[in-house]
């Protein structure tokens, strides 16, 4: 192991930890927490990076299979294991990323049990699972290389053809039902994007990210190893690519010259100036580069051309699934920290299961013979004494260990402090109800048709404390919206600076904070304890007052009015089985317009009332 | 402006004292289980009396036999009056328990406030012993630390501030300014326990375990050592 790697290693461990507490976070408090996703923008980063720019990312592995196997160029036999084994974790990588961003990820199993042959998603699906399977068989030989499973091993190695010319096939479907998806949106994604022929562009464009792929990950393990490249190989490789981008190339601007969209690329809007990016990084300059026989031959050409062809196809994912749809939904998406963390930490996490694999099993013979030599020169080194932890480290595993695992803990810590644990909600003040008869809560989330007057009629003058559960003192009926003040953050409630001037000045601390002890809310008497007699009502729900603050309206009201609902479904007088059901409330506004919505209210209020 | 401080103090600091803590002392947990498999593992003789290990953990675990020594008796007698408030008061003191109910809805057993008070002062007063028995004995100021002597020192703070913040009226300084001190240096506290002697706390049963555990060496090794030293030439 060199020290390239165990730098290398160190890096990808502390993204690895980042992700791992937003992870955390992620599955305990949900998306809202987490990203910037909303209703209209409901694909962001993980959407567009880890699942569309994944899958093709893991491209390479039919590239390579197709080269090797079905063309029988024999001197790029030794890229397909690597190119397996990314294609492998690549899209491992992807059915992770995907978990993360589906809103019920314990729901992910459907695809296989509910059928719905009409959706893009369940080919996607299914060819994902298929596929992951058939690249598991595909890399299973290297682990059995050097076990004393050799029958095994000689069975695996005979179906290798078959197994990569139904790799192929599986492949070739569902790269393009990823763009088949975007059929479905012609008037949100920009012309210069959309196309017919996305199916067949996602296709094309897999087989340039893939080889992209190949050809940096390849030349990176060389790096890290500190082996000579294959420049035979990674020129080759290059020539293939080449092919590949001027095909896309000349097939995405055929597409827009066909289309008569071409001239839209040249109006300077920002959707042009990203068509142009995003061609340049992905297909012009890797192109040019990959043209030049001598960027061929060398091993920084090769790195910089591929690199740059891998950013430019990961945009082009972004773009068509993000950047490009923004011009139609006008949305200022821009994904959180966390988002970042989640989809560099999965790209980090695979990563080192990448260089393990390659350090301990027969993917690149060479590096596992330099790996068992050194790990064998290893043990005669003497420990080592670690200043920062002020311990013997023990043999170079075991010191690796520790510090890869502080790091890990360090940016873990860091994630979990720095990650925010409420989701962001903007302040969303509740107005005081219009007119004593309707509850107007927050536009567009939609309205509560609240009939007062009705509920008065039903249950009596009595009843009045069953919502009205608290006062401000002295008052009667006081409404809703003094103490739940916003529809979904709590309100404190507490004036300690009135009741201070109230109760007379510092002298009277003691009247609610105990003599010895910390003076602090917490320690302090319940307000209850004062106010029972002019502040609560009677209210079979809320039967104490001893909380500081309010919570959001939204919750209040679920609180307060389901319960009764719920309860009154089942009461004969009535005859309303349907009242605890959500759209007893709950009505979408006609249109969404302020003026419509105004009247679709007054609507919603006669109707309620007859 | 002390109140942003505090804020900040109880909110995101205290945050990331306590994770940090947490999960230091479960990497320490895991590794230390990891190392004590493998060293097994790979150890020519695997019989292990763990029976015998156990009990030794408990012996010293429990502070009888510890009290029981002949030599440094006071010394050892401070120690453990330094543990117990150490360990007693920060976790049960009203207070505090107060807080852990209001923050997470946890609530244990609340030590009564005379007693958190009491023990909060022998604690000060071990910490300052536990030092001078360091100082005046020639044996452990040799193989004393920097961090030997800091850390009763920073210990003693919370100590001393949160019984001024009990007790304003003791106090030189204002109660905000106290509690800022109380909090920060708690946090400090708590943040080291990963990265210091402190992390005892969960490695002590390991001092015992190893000693049953280490000195079993892989077949072999011996030659090892010897190649290691560079001693190829020499017997073994």
């Amino acid at each position: 192991m060199t020290r390239r790697v165990q730098i290398t290693k160190g890096i990808l461990w502390f993204i690895t930890g980042l992700a791992a507490a937003v992870t955390i976070i992620r599955f305990t408090r949900g998306l809202g927490t987490t990203t910037a996703l909303s209703d209209t923008t409901p694909w962001g980063l993980w959407v567009g990076f880890d699942v569309m720019g994944g899958v093709a990312l893991a491209a390479g592995g039919f590239v390579i299979g197709a080269i090797a196997h079905v063309f029988k160029r024999d001197k790029y036999h030794h890229a397909v294991r690597p190119a397996i084994l990314t294609a492998l974790l690549g899209y491992a990588a992807v059915a992770v990323g995907l978990l993360f961003d589906l809103g019920l990820p314990w729901n992910i199993w459907h695809a296989l049990i509910f059928w719905n042959p009409q959706s893009p998603l369940f080919e996607v699906a299914w060819c994902v699972m298929i596929y992951l399977t058939i690249l598991f068989l595909e890399f299973l030989p290297v682990f059995l290389e050097r076990t004393r499973f050799q029958a095994l091993y000689r069975i695996l190695l005979r179906m290798q053809l078959p197994l990569i010319i139904l790799g192929i096939s599986v492949s070739t479907l569902h790269q393009s039902s990823l763009g088949t998806l975007l059929l479905i949106m012609p008037f949100r994604l920009h012309p210069l994007w959309y196309t017919p022929h996305l199916p067949e562009l996602f296709f094309v464009s897999a087989i340039c990210l893939g080889l992209s792929m190949v050809i940096f990950e390849s030349s990176v393990t060389a790096w890290l190893y500190k082996r000579k490249p294959n420049t035979d190989m990674l020129s080759g490789l290059a020539r293939f690519a080449a092919g590949a981008l001027a095909l896309y190339l000349a097939f995405r601007l055929f597409d827009l010259w066909h289309h008569d969209k071409i001239g839209l690329a040249f109006e300077g809007s920002f959707e042009a100036r990203l068509f142009w990016f995003e061609m340049g990084l992905s297909t012009i300059v890797p192109l040019v580069l990959f043209l030049i026989p001598k960027v061929r031959r060398s091993h920084t050409g090769v790195f910089i051309a591929s690199s740059m062809g891998l950013m430019g196809f990961l945009l082009y994912r972004i773009d068509a699934s993000g950047l490009a749809q923004v011009w139609a939904t006008r949305t200022d998406y821009f994904p959180m920290w966390t988002e970042f963390a989640v989809s560099f930490g999965i790209v980090s996490f695979f990563a080192l299961i990448y260089l393990f694999i390659q350090e301990h099993f027969p993917v690149e013979h060479e590096i596992l013979d330099e790996e068992e030599k050194w790990r064998q020169r290893q043990l005669f080194v003497l420990p080592r004494f670690d200043r920062l932890t002020q311990v013997w480290l023990g043999d170079p595993t075991f010191a690796s260990r520790r510090v890869y695992s502080l790091v890990f803990v360090v940016a873990l810590v860091l994630g979990l402090t720095s990650t925010p644990w409420q989701p962001l909600v903007e302040a969303s003040p509740v107005q005081r109800a219009r007119g004593g008869d309707i509850l107007k809560v927050g536009f567009p989330i939609g309205t509560v048709a609240f009939p007062h007057a009705e509920h008065v009629k039903r249950l009596g003058k009595e009843a009045c404390g069953t919502c009205h559960h608290l006062h401000l003192p002295g008052d009667v009926g006081t409404p809703c919206s003094e103490c739940h003040s916003d529809l979904y953050l709590p309100t404190r409630l507490f004036d300690h600076f009135r009741h201070v001037g109230l109760l007379g000045e510092n002298a009277s601390c003691e009247r609610c904070h105990p003599k010895e002890g910390p003076r602090i809310g917490v320690t302090a008497k319940k307000c209850s304890s004062c106010h029972e007699k002019d502040m609560m009502a009677e209210n079979q729900v809320v039967k104490t007052f001893e909380y500081l603050t309010a919570p959001g309206l939204s919750q209040a009201a679920h609180g307060i009015c389901i319960e009764c609902h719920k309860r009154e479904a089942t009461n004969p007088e009535w005859g309303k089985p349907d009242l605890f059901r959500c759209a007893t409330c709950h009505r979408t506004p006609v249109s969404h317009g302020d003026v419509v919505l105004e009247a679709s209210l007054e609507e919603i209020e006669d109707e309620v009332l007859q | 402006m002390l109140e942003s401080w505090i804020a900040l103090a109880r909110g995101p600091l205290l945050r990331l004292a306590l994770f940090a803590m947490a999960l230091g002392l479960l990497r320490h947990v895991l590794l230390q289980v990891w190392e004590i498999f493998w060293a097994l593992r790979r150890a020519g003789d695997q019989v292990v009396p763990w029976g015998l290990a156990l009990r030794r953990n408990l012996e010293w675990l429990l502070p009888w036999r510890y009290l029981q020594r002949k030599e440094r008796r006071l010394y050892n007698f401070t120690s453990f009056i330094f543990h117990v408030g150490v360990i007693v008061v920060p976790v049960f003191l009203a207070g505090h328990v107060a807080i852990w109910q209001q923050e997470l809805g946890i609530s244990w057993w609340r030590l009564p406030g005379s007693v958190a008070d009491w023990l909060a002062v022998a604690t000060v007063v071990a910490a300052v012993g536990l030092l001078l028995g360091r100082m005046l004995n020639q044996a452990s100021r040799t193989i004393s630390k920097p961090q030997d002597w800091l850390l009763p020192l920073l210990c003693a703070v919370p100590f001393v501030t949160g019984f001024w913040v009990a007790h304003p009226s003791w106090s030189p300084l204002g109660l905000q300014a106290v509690y800022l001190v109380h909090l920060l240096s708690a946090e400090l506290l708590i943040l080291l326990v990963p990265f210091s002697k402190l992390v005892h706390m969960v490695l002590f049963w390991t001092s015992q375990t190893s000693s049953e555990l280490g000195w079993r060496f892989p077949p072999g090794s011996g030659e090892r050592v010897r190649l290691s030293l560079g001693k190829d030439s020499e017997g073994v």
